[in-house]
């Protein structure tokens, strides 16, 4: 008797577990499931190669990384034109970091894209952080360096390509074209119509996001003859 | 540091006695148009009190007509060695 | 330097000015400025204001800089380069450059280019006429011949020649002259990588290419900082593995880099120990049953050198290595010694992390892909390190096929493309070695000279070639596109002796640099773009590029230098090309040599019309993955085996057993810390040209010894202050730097040798590897005093 209860009781205990056991795997199992989820939407809004150089719409990346869609001018310091154009060696060179780096020992994906994926406010700087228009790569100091001297080594004789005149409409209040290369910049969005956006480029129209229905890369400045 | 630049109408006949006032700053260069009644102003000062200070004292000499800002750049370069 | 300080305001000034210019010229179109020297560039900026993004044309080049080859479209405007773009149709790096390469196109207008050629008069380096240059440096070369022999004159070059530079040096020097003296600086760099190649597979170069980085499941990175020095490459793996999840990249370093940072796993173990480590990975191998037994029965064959072969640091040192044969079981006891526990203890790498790197390698599920570069090539067992990773491929089979690779990159543009594959090293010919006489045939025959004409000996690898040079040996040396005054190591020693009496320099260079300090004739070359040119790449691409730009001033070619040496030497018949074709004319007879399924070279008009194509080149087709039938023609055989190592005479791979040795020099009481040279991203080799970049400059502007955090605490360093480094050859005073972007491991101390103020090589020591003769600039013993 005394037997059968301790046997029973034991036969209790291991149905217990293996029902927890199974609660078990089905919660973990599908969390994980959404997790993959999650994970295969962030990658649909990826680009699929993104070294390669992007031909399609801009549509595609609109706003993905973006907090805030801006037309008006933001609060905190003002970047001008001039001043993003002043950390290009020439038209669309990679620009420098013109801020002190707090962390050295450090690589992208952990520290620059902190601010600069979304475009925070960031109290240190008083303003807001220019998004970076090419959030998946991450080795960001490959092609951004900082600057740590005034000084030049020799003095160089150099003539960059200078940055293309805006606003270059056929008529007045069309559309105007889009003076700039694609390569890496094929994210309109993140330049502008964010926060850190300089006035003169600043989208006055954020809320229609088929960019290139309207405007058009300017390829060449030959006429067409027939 | 600030650096600006402005160009610079002075009132008639007055041109290169404002570019010799100018130039009396150590903070100024000025290059001159040589075929308009015209001058750009460029100045470098190594903060906001200095640069206001100097805008005044420009602002109020009396051969200028009009001056204009063109673009303007403050930066907040770092000391060497802070970081590589 | 300091009486042309151009500083960051100037620069400021100079745009803010530019602004003004512009809106100026558009309110008085037509308007002018007045000129001084001053200003000049700034109203230079005003003439230029028209010019708009579409008045630029594209053409395509490789970058100048390091090994990876990079396809660039170069943006030129009225005679000048005005921007940079990455070339979307490479498939090296697919529109993705780095800073370097970006800012590449400002290296070419240095105020302080050479244009002109200088002559050592009374002590004084006086500018002369580049004729009057030439006929010196003709007639020095005679001269030396005549009293001194042929072997007293040499030509000292690097991976930076283009194709064409090393063809005519190794004709003009080989044939010609009938010297062997033709040496590279790709000797400091990636001659272990060749010996690698050559003991294990009889063919130098890799098997793979860097399209195993869309295939690789697995990335092993041996000593290799790759985020800094092939930061393109790393993207493409970071790529990857943000689209396939499951990537891995695992970084086995004695140093903690971004490259660690952004690995999924870091490893750090002691200098000299990854001997040990590959041993350890091998044994696991082994005693695991992760042996591909069929593969290896096929296609392998076990073989044993040469211990205790010493470092080389004394002249005339010699060492021929006697390869023997070895069974499996041989093979497998003398690995008793390098089980996980034993190696755990030398290498700091716990055994529990040695059995996972071990089992990656052993998965047959997973795709590995090995990466390396100066960490195992600069190295006294440098071979050894290439033949062991060899070791471990071979052992599992993944080999040449896509995703599996040992792979062997290059820093510098064309240390395959001319040092490697056109053979300017004192041993080889473009095809074969010197002392082949097969390969003496060809050679005669292609180049129209008398067999006898070719010594059939080897003479100098480069550190010999300095010391010969130092002895007097030697008494003429010309030396192009490198910058030996700052890389040789114990620098002090080959120094003073190119200074010595009766000695005679000649650099080709484009800007002033410690080596052109010590010239008896400055050459002023024509660089990269300013001339035809082709490069070839690690992964076996060859990249043509047109000339896009006029040299300055008397600027010439290196190609054009040698050619109108040889024909003032009289040798006339053998350079009889035209300067309009004579790229296209030494390509046609260059690539003679290579003819046939194994190494044939693609012709001349699809190199142009392509960002770059691998050889072997074959009925129109490049080819990815060499000794692999299913890709590469050349590996066809009777036997229906996919695989064929056909640089071996029976097909099959070599298996080296290769022990752990120690270092030369080791940490000691005196001087209890390692010393560890290297690079950084912006700067590249010597700095000669990035540090006239602004951006690369004002980025890192000086060179620094980073220190670990604790040992920094111990000596009361801290980051910023004055440290002096000694070691027995010589001492400096550079800044230390704590926290910053590396971490050496504790007792470890890091610097980078391009700045030309604080020359590191002072300090390092002149052991090489005895098989290949490259130094070991990676390890040597050095005090740390705070100053």
């Amino acid at each position: 008797m005394n037997n059968n209860n301790t046997h029973r009781s034991r036969l209790g205990m291991i149905i217990i577990t293996i029902i927890l056991m199974g609660a078990l795997v089905y919660l973990v199992g599908t969390s994980l499931q959404k997790e993959q989820q999650t994970a295969d939407i962030a990658n649909l809004t990826r680009y699929d190669t993104p070294s390669q150089p992007i031909t399609n719409d801009p549509f595609l990346n609109y706003g993905q990384q973006i907090n805030q869609l801006t037309s008006a001018p933001i609060s905190g310091t003002a970047r001008t034109l001039d001043a993003y154009y002043s950390r290009r060696a020439y038209a669309g060179a990679p620009p420098i970091i013109p801020h002190p780096i707090t962390d050295a020992y450090s690589f992208g994906g952990n520290t620059c894209l902190q601010c600069h994926q979304n475009g925070d406010y960031t109290p240190e700087f008083q303003a807001y952080a220019p998004i970076v228009p090419h959030p998946e790569l991450i080795n960001c100091r490959q092609c951004h360096v900082p600057v740590t001297t005034d000084e030049l080594f020799t003095l160089i004789d150099w003539q960059p390509l200078p940055h293309p005149e805006i606003n270059q409409s056929a008529l007045p209040g069309s559309p105007p074209p889009i003076p700039h290369g694609r390569q890496m910049r094929d994210n309109c969005i993140a330049c502008h119509a964010s926060p850190a956006t300089a006035d003169e480029i600043r989208l006055t129209h954020p809320e229609r996001s088929s960019c290139l229905q309207c405007h058009v890369y300017i390829e060449t400045n030959q006429e067409w003859i027939r | 540091m600030i650096v600006k630049s402005y160009l610079i109408y002075p009132l008639p006949q007055q041109k290169s006695s404002l570019q010799d006032k100018l130039q009396q700053f150590p903070q100024c260069d000025v290059i001159p148009a040589t075929n308009q009644d015209l001058l750009v102003l460029v100045t470098a000062t190594d903060n906001q009190t200095d640069d206001e200070t100097l805008y005044t004292q420009i602002k109020h000499l009396p051969q200028i007509q009009v001056i204009t800002l063109i673009s303007g750049h403050n930066d907040h370069i770092i000391p060497l060695q802070t970081t590589h | 330097m300091n009486q042309n300080k151009f500083t960051r305001r100037d620069f400021l000034k100079m745009m803010a000015a530019s602004a003004a210019f512009a809106t100026a010229t558009k309110i008085f179109p037509g308007i002018l400025f007045a000129q001084n020297e001053q200003n000049q560039m700034l109203t230079q900026t005003l003439n230029d204001a028209n010019l708009t993004a579409q008045d630029v044309a594209w053409h395509k080049a490789p970058c100048r800089f390091c090994g990876v080859g990079c396809g660039l479209l170069i943006g030129i405007a009225e005679g000048r380069a005005v921007a940079v773009k990455g070339d979307p149709a490479s498939p090296v790096n697919k529109g993705l450059c780095c800073v370097k390469g970006y800012h590449s196109v400002m290296a070419l207008y240095g105020q302080d280019r050479l244009t002109t050629a200088y002559v050592r008069r009374d002590g004084q380096l006086v500018p002369t006429s580049i004729d009057e240059a030439l006929d010196i440096v003709a007639d020095k070369m005679k001269e030396t011949i005549q009293a001194h022999g042929k072997d007293s004159v040499s030509i000292y070059g690097s991976g930076q020649w283009t194709i064409p530079d090393g063809y005519v040096a190794n004709k003009l020097f080989k044939g010609a002259i009938g010297t062997n003296n033709v040496e590279a600086n790709a000797r400091l760099c990636m001659a272990s990588a060749v010996t690698g190649f050559i003991t294990s597979f009889g063919a130098d170069e890799p098997m793979g290419c860097y399209d195993d980085i869309d295939y690789a499941d697995v990335f092993v990175l041996w000593g290799n900082n790759m985020a800094e020095m092939h930061p393109v490459l790393f993207s493409r793996m970071l790529d990857q593995r943000l689209q396939r999840k499951h990537v891995k990249i695992l970084d086995i370093a004695t140093r903690s880099t971004r490259t660690s940072l952004a690995a999924n796993r870091s490893y750090i173990f002691n200098p000299q120990t990854d001997l040990a480590i590959a041993n350890a990975i091998c044994y696991e191998i082994i005693h695991n049953g992760w042996t591909h037994r069929t593969f290896v029965a096929k296609h392998c064959t076990f073989k044993q050198g040469l211990t205790n072969p010493g470092y080389g640091l004394e002249d005339n040192y010699v060492f021929n290595d006697e390869v023997s044969d070895i069974s499996f079981d041989q093979f497998k006891a003398y690995l008793k010694d390098y089980t996980p526990e034993k190696v755990a203890e030398l290498s700091g790498i716990s055994a529990r992390d040695i059995r996972y790197i071990a089992s990656l390698y052993g998965d047959p599920n997973l795709k590995v892909t090995s990466f390396w570069c100066m960490g195992v090539n600069q190295h006294t067992r440098g071979t050894w390190m290439n033949n062991l990773i060899y070791n471990i491929h071979l052992l599992v089979g993944k080999i040449s096929t896509p995703g599996n690779s040992p792979f062997s990159l290059t820093g510098q543009p064309s240390a395959c493309g001319t040092v490697r594959e056109v053979g300017t090293l004192t041993h080889k010919l473009p095809y074969g070695t010197v002392d082949n006489e097969a390969a003496r045939q060809k050679a005669a025959e292609i180049w129209q000279v008398p067999v006898e004409n070719i010594p059939p000996k080897p003479t100098y690898h480069t550190v010999e070639m300095f010391r010969a040079l130092d002895r007097g040996d030697i008494r003429f040396m010309w030396i192009q596109v490198t910058n030996p005054m700052v890389s040789m190591p114990k620098l002090k020693r080959y120094r003073d002796g190119s200074q010595k009496e009766g000695r005679f320099i000649v650099v080709s260079e484009v800007y002033p640099t410690p080596t052109t300090d010590i010239a008896d004739v400055i050459l002023p070359s024509a660089m990269w773009i300013e001339r035809e040119g082709l490069f070839g790449n690690s992964e076996r691409r060859t990249q043509h590029w047109d000339q896009l730009i006029n040299p300055p001033g008397e600027a010439m070619s290196d190609t054009l230098q040698l050619i109108e040496v040889a024909r003032r030497m009289g040798y006339g018949d053998l350079f009889a090309w035209d300067e309009t074709t004579h790229i296209e004319d030494i390509w046609n007879e260059y690539i003679r040599f290579h003819e046939g399924a194994k190494h044939g070279m693609a012709p001349y008009a699809e190199l142009r019309q392509n960002p770059g194509l691998r050889w072997p080149y074959v009925n129109g087709q490049e080819t990815r993955w060499r000794y692999n039938a299913e890709h590469d023609p050349a590996a066809a055989n009777d036997e229906d085996n996919i695989f064929n190592f056909y640089g071996k005479p029976n097909g099959k791979a070599w298996i080296f057993f290769r022990p752990y040795e120690p270092a030369p020099e080791e940490p000691n009481e005196e001087y209890p810390f390692w010393l560890c040279t290297g690079r950084v991203v912006e700067h590249w080799h010597t700095g000669s040209m990035t540090r006239r970049i602004p951006v690369l400059h004002q980025a890192v502007p000086q060179a620094y010894a980073e220190l670990h955090p604790d040992d920094a605490k111990k000596l009361d360093i801290r980051h910023g202050d004055l440290i002096r480094l000694v070691t027995p050859r010589g001492s400096i005073e550079i800044p230390a730097s704590v926290g910053q972007r590396g971490r050496p491991a504790a007792q470890q101390v890091f610097v980078p040798f391009f700045d030309e103020s604080l020359l590191i090589n002072e300090l390092t020591l002149d052991a090489f590897c005895p098989i290949s003769k490259e130094p070991d600039y990676k390890k040597c013993a050095v005090r740390v005093e705070k100053v």
